[in-house]
């Protein structure tokens, strides 16, 4: 009863209400590259994102003005939404950094595609201009989708923002391999580096809110508005428990997403991304699927400890809190 | 204390832009100079393909003169290359030019002049089981040439074999980078009689 006063509250805004309305209008540049990607570029990325992109941008603008205060969500507060989804995308690309210094991860190699279809360039895609566009619409994407975060959570906690984190993976887990040609084999490196940046994501996103907590005070009205917010209560050994079997379930949808999708591309004699050696994933015999049983395995050994550990801590009522 | 602040807003500024300056960085010093490298050694490593017979298909009058046709296959190989990522891809062949003259005893038999705006390539678009069958299609690539000559020349003796001296220049484009190459080259020519089929 109560997650459905929450989606339709007018108080909350709720999910099916403005906080899930402004969350797709301000995640929208990833749905111009999603349209992009999955009618295999037959739409321009120019095309896609002034429909799916500008265009939301713009309903939202005018939207956020409209915003009633006393949800909580406030056009102050998606200004500093703003601030703090600069966090996310900037340690998710810092991860990403060492990928490529360690394992020669192109990470950017599709910026250079964004941007020409953007630019509409004629001749090589390899530029600056191109790469300096698709940067663009990248760091777009990441701020777009750390602000659909922020305004759905009411609270940011480090478990929302993993459950986040986690999503984000499997779709970029699920599209890339399938409607990008570069990635249609990727090796198990991309899978990881995929997981582990958008993991850098997550803590990007729990993070910023302490960040500018510190070095900025709330206002008398911003102070109301939390004391609104009912106290929270988990340790943080219940939370690194729920991360942990969050990760097992995440790692069997990625061994089976890499069974499926990987499997039913027709074998190939390149090595796309030229990685060396195949990894352990990809040993006859050890088939990917089988990745998924030590993740379930982990998954069901971490629920379990979040949940006992969760009612020792009502039992409890424990002081210690994330 | 203004000191400080100033202090974390430049390292904040760093942190924010150190992700994409490392990008650029390494576009300049990493990803140009492989593409490049890929490039050349693609293009360098490109042959050219004339096949060693042409077919005497038919006469026809032009004017006052009967006119013989000859075709035979001309083009370049080892298109396939792969790209700084690993990914494979065919280069574009655009203004494939092929000029040859067939000489019997002194006598021009034929002359070539063909021109190709493009040759055909996978566009990247398709989905990867497309893509890959149409990369090893396209490696080696031969078209049908058009070459005519006065059908007066022609007897028996020099339907055999005759001299032919040939010409190709094209222009490959890489991932980045373009080159003009230009083969030339003499080989005997195995002129088939298909007129009466």
């Amino acid at each position: 009863m109560s997650i459905l006063n929450y989606l339709v509250s007018k108080e909350g805004g709720g999910w099916l209400g403005y906080r899930g309305l402004f969350a797709v209008l301000l995640s929208s540049p990833q749905l111009g590259l999603f349209v992009y990607w999955v009618t295999y570029q037959g739409v321009s990325l120019s095309a896609s994102m002034f429909y799916l992109t500008l265009l939301p941008m713009i309903a939202a603008i005018p939207l956020i003005s409209l915003l009633p205060g006393k949800s909580g969500l406030t056009a102050k507060k998606i200004a500093t939404f703003a601030i703090w989804g600069l966090v996310a995308y900037t340690l998710y690309d810092w991860a990403r950094v060492p990928m490529n210094i360690f394992f020669g991860i192109p990470f950017w190699d599709h910026w250079f595609d964004w941007g020409a279809s953007i630019l509409g360039s004629q001749g090589t895609i390899f530029t600056y201009q191109n790469l300096t566009t698709g940067l663009m619409t990248h760091i777009l994407r990441g701020w777009g989708f750390a602000m659909a975060y922020y305004i759905l959570v009411r609270r940011v906690t480090m478990i929302s923002a993993f459950i986040f984190g986690m999503f984000m993976t499997v779709f970029y887990w699920i599209v890339f391999p399938v409607f990008v040609l570069t990635d249609a084999l990727p090796p198990w490196i991309w899978w990881f580096t995929a997981w582990m940046s958008h993991l850098a994501y997550a803590i990007g996103l729990w993070l910023a809110p302490k960040i500018f907590t510190k070095y900025r005070k709330l206002s008398p009205e911003e102070t109301m508005q939390e004391a609104k917010i009912s106290p929270y209560k988990r340790s943080r050994k219940t939370t690194l428990y729920a991360i942990l079997a969050m990760q097992g379930f995440g790692l069997v949808i990625g061994a089976l997403l890499f069974g499926a999708i990987v499997d039913s591309q027709p074998p190939s004699p390149y090595p796309v991304f030229g990685y060396g050696k195949p990894p352990p994933i990809l040993i006859d015999g050890l088939h990917s699927y089988y990745w998924a049983i030590p993740g379930a395995i982990i998954g069901i050994v971490f629920l379990y400890l979040t949940m006992r550990s969760q009612k020792k801590e009502v039992a409890s009522n424990s002081t210690s809190y994330t | 204390m203004r000191q400080r602040t100033a202090l974390i807003v430049v390292i904040l500024v760093l942190v924010y832009v150190g992700p994409y300056a490392f990008v650029f960085g390494r576009t300049a010093t990493w990803t140009f100079p492989r593409i490049d490298e890929r490039d050349f050694k693609a293009m360098d490593g490109v042959q050219s393909s004339v096949s060693s017979d042409a077919n005497f298909t038919h006469i026809s009058k032009v004017g006052n003169v009967q006119e013989a046709a000859y075709t035979l296959k001309a083009g370049v190989l080892n298109r396939k290359f792969l790209d700084w990522v690993g990914f494979p891809l065919v280069l574009e062949v655009n203004n494939f030019t092929f000029k040859g003259t067939g000489i019997y005893q002194n006598k021009i038999v034929f002359q070539c002049n063909h021109f190709e705006t493009a040759f055909p390539k996978p566009t990247g678009k398709e989905p990867w089981y497309i893509y890959q069958p149409l990369v090893d299609k396209n490696d080696n690539t031969t078209i049908s040439i058009s070459c005519s000559g006065d059908a007066a020349t022609i007897n028996p003796a020099n339907l055999g074999n005759v001299n032919f001296i040939w010409s190709i220049s094209a222009s490959l484009v890489g991932d980045r980078n373009e080159k003009l190459r230009s083969w030339n080259g003499s080989q005997q020519l195995l002129i088939k009689d298909l007129t009466s089929l």
